[in-house]
C-alpha cells in the first residue's frame, strides 16, 4: 500500500499525471487506517497474552514500524501535492533530475521491508549503514537545483517544488533505514540507532 | 488507601479492544495473534 502511494506519486510527477497525485491524496486515509489497525492489534495483544522475549519486541516495535510507514505515506502525500503544482505552472522540464533519487528511496525501502517479511536482521543491519548514497544524491540535486535558481529569472516557483520533493524521497531514505533498524532490534535484540558513525 | 475494588479495569483489560471491538478475533493464542500482526503491517506497507 505504502510502496505502491510512494510509486503513484513519482509517477504521477514524471508522467504529468494527475489522477495519480489525486490518487495518492486520497487513498492516504486508508494507510492511517491501517496504522489504527495495526496499533489495535498490538495493544490488544499486549492485554490478552503478555508477550515476553521476541514476540514482545515484535509486538511493541511493529507499531513503530507502522508509524514510519504513515510517515512514508506522508511523503508521498507531500510529493502528489507539489507534483499537481508543477503540473498547474504547466509542468517543468527538470523534473526527471529525481528520478535517480527515487529509485535509490524505494530500493531502500523494498529491501528494508523485505529483511521485516523474512526476518533477516543480517539484510537490515547492512541496510541500516547504506543511507550514505542517497544522502549524497541528495546533496548534489539541491545543489543542482540550486544554482539553477540563482540563474533563472522566471519558472522558479517549479523548481522550489521539485526541491520539496527531493528532500521528501530524501526522508523516504531515512525512514527505510528506520524500518531496517526496527527489524534489527526484533531479530536480535540488538538496538543499533544511533550507534551508526555519520 | 486504594483497595482493589475502587480500580475499574482499564479499556482493554478484560480482553476488550480500544474501540470496544475486538481486532483478534479468530486469534485464538500469541503465535496467532503475531502472525495477524505482521500480516496487517506487511498489508500496510
Amino acid at each position: 500500500m505504502v510502496r505502491q502511494q510512494l510509486e503513484k506519486s513519482v509517477q504521477g510527477l514524471l508522467h504529468d499525471n494527475l489522477d495519480l497525485c489525486n490518487g495518492v491524496i486520497a487513498d492516504d486515509e486508508l494507510v492511517d487506517q491501517y496504522d489504527k489497525s495495526v496499533n489495535e492489534i498490538a495493544m490488544e495483544t499486549l492485554v490478552q497474552y503478555h508477550p515476553v522475549g521476541d514476540e514482545l519486541r515484535l509486538v511493541v516495535t511493529s507499531i513503530n514500524i507502522a508509524r514510519s510507514l504513515e510517515r512514508l505515506a506522508d511523503h508521498a502525500v507531500t510529493i502528489a501535492r507539489r507534483s499537481r503544482k508543477i503540473m498547474k505552472k504547466g509542468g517543468l522540464d527538470e523534473v526527471g533530475l529525481i528520478e535517480p533519487l527515487f529509485t535509490m528511496a524505494v530500493g531502500q525501502l523494498m529491501e528494508a521491508l523485505s529483511a521485516y517479511v523474512d526476518r533477516d536482521a543480517e539484510r537490515a543491519g547492512w541496510l541500516a549503514g547504506r543511507d550514505r548514497d542517497l544522502d549524497k544524491a541528495y546533496k548534489k540535486i539541491t545543489k543542482g537545483l540550486s544554482k539553477m535558481l540563482e540563474l533563472r529569472h522566471e519558472g522558479c516557483a517549479g523548481l522550489v517544488h521539485l526541491l520539496f520533493v527531493a528532500r521528501a524521497l530524501e526522508r523516504v531514505g531515512d525512514l527505510a533505514v528506520s524500518i531496517a533498524e526496527d527489524v534489527v532490534y526484533i531479530e536480535s535484540a540488538e538496538d543499533i540507532r544511533h550507534s551508526l558513525a555519520s | 488507601m486504594i483497595q482493589d475494588t475502587d480500580i475499574t479495569p482499564a479499556p482493554g483489560g478484560d480482553g476488550e479492544s480500544l474501540s470496544g471491538t475486538t481486532a483478534l478475533a479468530g486469534c485464538e493464542d500469541l503465535s496467532a495473534a503475531v502472525d495477524a500482526l505482521r500480516t496487517e503491517v506487511v498489508s500496510m506497507a
